[in-house]
């Protein structure tokens, strides 16, 4: 059987994308990805990383709710 | 290739329409209204977000910033990624308390006119330069297109449209209160159109300019220098800062606020809107660097803040620059449309409305309705004028970016409103007025400083340079620092007012607990009458009617509970229309309460389990265990058998059960809230008696309720209130009572039965020792009958002694079954033998022609003689004796009872049928129930049929019924049979008449 996650996890895991998406942007790791030999594309593709998570636990809290 | 102005302006007049024929579509119905509730419409209504900034501003800001540009939309993803916490809060607040503007959200938490003012005028002073930056786009957009030196007329025309489509999309109706669906549809459709535009541009971009993704890499390739203006803007740049500015504007600014919430249809679309948005703010995104980089590659006069459409004229047709226009003009309308809705409401309910509230005499919705309009036009002109006065070098994202850094001001008051109870007004107005300051001194004076409006010696730029920060994040880093320091400090050191902490429970620990006391207003329409020295008959009449519509309320409404609840919600819908301040002011002024009094326990228990019910899905932990104990608290409450009624200090009733609503007939929701004493009768006065005695208990109370007498047992029992919240100013009143009612009525029946029952079983007793007394002598008659039969030899004589036997016999029989019946039956099974079934019913139909009715009816006894049964054989009489009692008292005189057995299989069935009234199908299933009875009172004990059915189950049968109202009935026992008698019968059926 499987077992629905609590809401509070759920939030919980917004909580952990919203960090991710801090670190990804407001630390030092900042200077880790801002290398010119980088594709164009690679910003674009940590911001759509960032939002396929959070639809992700969207999805699965909207899931539970229902 | 150049255009001719007039196609242009032509076009975009055009394209307007359109959008105002999308929206009324939406209005009229033609278009599904599940178009305008679908997730997708709301997230790309949110679009609204990417303005003429976005759109033309974003090639401009990448090609000096790099990939700074995207910070604006990195912002709002994280911002959205807090939707649970950030979002979902303040559209639950807006959406309860009829909020529309961040002014209203403000004003409403800190009880403060003076802070919905100063919102006002804050956001006012930060719309009027992204205003002006969307004109400026629009002209300047049509000078590159048109290579014309761009003329003021053709802004100010631009200008007189826009005032005209925002008027048409927001202000058309009189009641401001409805969500605009048609507006949201048409919002989305623009934003369908930026992006399919900016799509094309960089498609075209692409493979019109590069000829293909190969192409662009060789370019990069050849061009390293393309990718490093890209990132090393970031490692230098106010990236952080543009990212936190951004979030604050993903829901801050004007039009966003309007947007995700006062327009928000459907709560369950925000969610979807927390990655829907952010991915539709990428796809906008992902032509940027292309455009900037085929800009480049071009080179040519045009500025890079319009690399959007220069390149365009480079494709030969003119349908792409009129699409790349057309987006342009798409993205600047939409922020105006919305930005001057959103603002226009905000100076209406803060500015306007308390500086002159208009005369009642006059039609307030139409005044609202053209005070709206006034301010839209006054808005969207003092933007232009604002355009003018901007010199032509002030990029758009410069504009923008002090717009930004206005409204993070609200950051530090938004997050307290949520979060800290604590929070004053005074502390959100001098954190404000701080912030604002530093913002205007280190943003808007530079920039006035710059356009020549303003000469002054304050020169912050060189105190900025002496910080080493860029003037962005020096002027957000200090106008937040000083806002927040000013913010907490001066909320610690001021003590919020009783109304800032109601607002808080409100805001903070989503609880509101509606205000109780002594309304000066009794029903509904005292309610119209004394709105309407304030608003009007008509419109003091409608919104009273709106509220009792919205309440599901009856006009005849006297309940006190009840006319609180009105008040609340007539002061919730005049929030949606005046604003939450003056809102309170009408509502308080007129309907006024008791400073004393404070809230009634029973509307603070259902306005607490209703918030609760609703808000289910949100509770986690503790709070979630805390919830279900609660309701398996009240799940006991409710199902206890026993009635049981609760009673507030004031003495409203509380709780009032399940147990309740059945013994009196009233059900929960007519009666909570209700004083005690309202209660109908009996029931009002019966409480009200026992609550003013000294006795706990009350035993046997008989009332008569529905025409039934009812016994009741009352018990009470004071109960402290559970929070020093509900009590009243009457500290003798301060416990609740708690009443317990038990019915006793069956069990007094089944006393009154016992009583009966033993009354006739000495009366049987008596019967049968007179019975036993009359055998002797009968005896003696019947012996000497016979010697003088012998002796005589008369014939006549003879005949006579023959009938005196035969009467002797009689009695003989009679005296024998009344001595048998009184014996009656063995419950232990000690009586059980062995006996012929016709021989029983035989005897128990001499019993039942004994009585009146019996002597009325013709009994027909067609039993098989042969069949025995094992069993207790005075039980199965006293059986039979029922039925057929039954059978006679349902007959006419003169009528027809039959007792019939047939074998089926190993049992034996047994028909006892009359053709009588019969037994209606509704009570068939009844009639086997303990004291259930159709007779007249004191004909009938309700107990014959039971003890029928448990004397039968005992012997392993079962009874059936078969009866059509007017047509008689048939009573079917089956009972099993002895197998020796059904194989060894030797006798035919030998059914035989008797009669009376």
């Amino acid at each position: 059987m499987r077992i629905k996650p609590e809401p509070g996890r759920q939030l919980t895991s917004l909580v952990l994308v919203f960090l991710f998406g801090l670190m990804m942007y407001a630390t030092p790791f900042l200077t880790w990805w801002v290398v010119e030999d980088r594709p164009w594309y690679l910003p674009y593709l940590i911001w759509a990383v960032i939002i396929g998570l959070v639809a992700f636990a969207q999805t699965r809290r909207g899931q539970h709710d229902l | 290739m150049t255009f001719d102005l007039g196609h242009l302006y032509f076009a975009a007049v055009a394209y307007l329409a359109i959008l105002f024929l999308i929206a009324y579509a939406v209005d009229q119905n033609w278009i599904p209204k599940s178009v305008a509730r679908h997730p997708a419409t709301y997230v790309l209504s949110l679009g609204v977000y990417a303005t003429s900034w976005t759109y033309y501003g974003s090639v401009g800001f990448a090609s000096t910033q790099g990939y700074n540009f995207l910070t604006i939309y990195l912002g709002v993803t994280l911002a959205f990624v807090l939707t649970p916490f950030l979002l979902q809060p303040i559209l639950r607040l807006t959406r309860e308390y009829q909020l529309s503007s961040l002014a209203d959200l403000f004003a409403f938490r800190f009880r403060s006119q003076f802070a919905g003012v100063l919102v006002t005028l804050f956001m006012l002073a930060g719309a009027l330069p992204y205003i002006a930056l969307q004109i400026r786009a629009v002209t300047e957009s049509l000078r590159i297109l048109t290579q014309e030196a761009a003329s003021n007329d053709l802004a100010l025309g631009f200008c007189i449209t826009l005032t005209a489509f925002a008027i048409l999309f927001g202000a058309r109706h009189i009641s401001p209160r409805d969500k605009h669906e048609g507006l949201v549809v048409a919002i989305a459709f623009e934003s369908l159109v930026k992006l399919l535009a900016l799509m094309m541009v960089g498609l075209f971009a692409v493979f019109g300019i590069f000829g293909g993704f190969g192409g662009l890499d060789q370019w990069l390739l050849d061009n390293p220098e393309a990718l490093t203006a890209l990132y090393e803007p970031v490692r230098e740049g106010p990236w952080t800062t543009f990212i936190m500015l951004s979030f604050a504007a993903a829901f801050l600014l004007p039009r966003q606020f309007h947007m995700t919430f006062a327009e928000n249809i459907d709560e369950r679309t925000l969610p979807i809107a927390s990655w829907g948005f952010p991915l539709y703010l990428l796809l906008l995104n992902l032509a940027i660097p292309v455009v900037l980089w085929a800009g480049v590659s071009l080179g040519g006069p045009t500025e890079p803040d319009y690399y959007v459409l220069g390149i365009t004229l480079q494709s030969g047709n003119a349908l792409l620059p009129t699409l790349a226009f057309l987006g342009g003009v798409s993205a600047a309308s939409a922020m105006m449309i919305v930005t001057t809705l959103a603002l226009a409401a905000m100076c209406l309910n803060h500015l306007l409305l308390p500086a002159s509230y208009p005369d009642p005499k006059l039609d307030i919705y139409r005044w609202l309705l053209w005070g709206r309009r006034v301010l839209i036009a006054v808005i969207i002109f003092t933007g232009y004028f604002f355009a003018q006065l901007l010199e032509k070098h002030q990029g758009l994202v410069q504009l923008g970016l002090i717009s930004f850094v206005a409204i993070a001001q609200f950051l530090p008051g938004v997050v307290g409103l949520l979060y800290w109870p604590r929070a004053t007004r005074w502390g959100f107005v001098a954190g404000l007025l701080g912030g604002g300051t530093v913002w205007a001194a280190t943003l808007l004076i530079p920039l006035l400083q710059e356009t020549g409006v303003l000469i002054s010696n304050l020169d912050p730029q060189s105190l900025m340079e002496t910080t080493g920060q860029d003037k962005w994040t020096f002027s957000t880093f200090w106008s937040l620092v000083i806002n927040g320091v000013l913010f907490v400090g001066v909320s610690i050191l001021i003590r919020p007012s009783r109304e800032e902490q109601d607002a808080a429970n409100a805001c903070c620990r989503h609880i509101l607990v509606p205000m109780s006391g002594a309304l000066t207003a009794f029903s509904p329409d005292q309610y119209r009458e004394q709105l309407s020295r304030y608003m009007g008959e008509s419109a003091s009449d409608k919104e009273v009617s709106q509220a009792l519509s919205d309440l599901d309320m009856a006009n005849t409404e006297r309940r006190p509970a009840q006319l609180r609840r009105l008040r609340d919600q007539i002061e919730r819908n005049l929030s949606g229309l005046v604003g939450p301040q003056m809102a309170r002011m009408f509502v308080e002024n007129p309907l006024k309460m008791s400073n004393r009094a404070r809230i009634a326990l029973a509307d603070g228990m259902r306005f607490i389990e209703e918030r609760v019910e609703e808000s289910r899905i949100e509770l986690q932990g503790l709070a979630a265990e805390l919830d279900a104990l609660r309701r398996y608290h009240r799940q006991i409450l409710q199902d206890l058998p026993l009635g049981v009624c609760a009673l507030g200090p004031n003495q409203e009733i509380v709780v009032w059960n399940l147990a309740m609503e059945i013994l009196s007939g009233i059900e929960r929701n007519e009666v909570l809230a209700t004083p005690i004493q309202e209660l109908p009768d009996p029931w009002g006065s019966l409480f009200a008696e026992f609550i003013g005695t000294k006795d706990r208990h009350l035993h046997k109370q008989k009332i008569s309720t529905d025409g039934r007498i009812r016994w009741l047992n009352l018990h009470k029992a004071a109960i402290e209130t559970p929070s020093q919240r509900y009590q009243t100013e009457n500290e003798e009143s301060r416990t609740g009572l708690v009443l317990l009612v038990e019915d006793l009525t069956d069990l007094q029946l089944l006393e009154d039965e016992l009583m009966h029952s033993e009354r006739l079983a000495s009366i049987g007793r008596l019967a049968a020792g007179v019975a036993h007394e009359i055998g002797n002598p009968v005896t003696g008659i019947a012996c000497l009958a016979q010697n003088l039969r012998d002796e005589t030899e008369s014939p006549m004589m003879k005949e006579g002694v023959n009938q005196i036997l035969h009467e002797t016999q009689r009695i003989g029989d009679i005296v024998h079954s009344l001595v048998s019946f009184s014996h009656g039956g063995m419950p232990d099974g000690s009586a059980i033998s062995r006996f012929r079934l016709c021989a029983c019913i035989e005897e128990a139909l001499r019993l039942v022609r004994l009585s009146h009715a019996g002597k009325q009816v013709e009994f027909h006894n067609e039993c098989d003689k042969a069949i025995e049964l094992q069993g207790d054989r005075q039980r199965l009489i006293q059986v039979f004796v029922n039925l057929l009692t039954n059978a006679c008292d349902a007959s006419e005189p003169g009528g027809q009872v039959f007792a019939a057995t047939a074998m089926e299989h190993d049992r034996v069935r047994i028909d006892i049928v009359d053709q009588g009234c019969g037994i209606p199908e509704k009570i068939q299933e009844q009639i086997f129930e303990p004291f259930f009875t159709t007779k007249q009172p004191g004909k009938g004990t309700g107990l014959g049929l039971p003890l029928v059915y448990s004397i039968v189950q005992d012997h392993g049968g079962s009874v059936q019924i078969e009866s059509q109202t007017n047509q008689g009935t048939r009573f079917i026992i089956r009972l099993p049979l002895q197998e020796s008698a059904a194989a060894d019968n030797p006798f035919e059926d030998q059914p035989g008449a008797m009669s009376q």
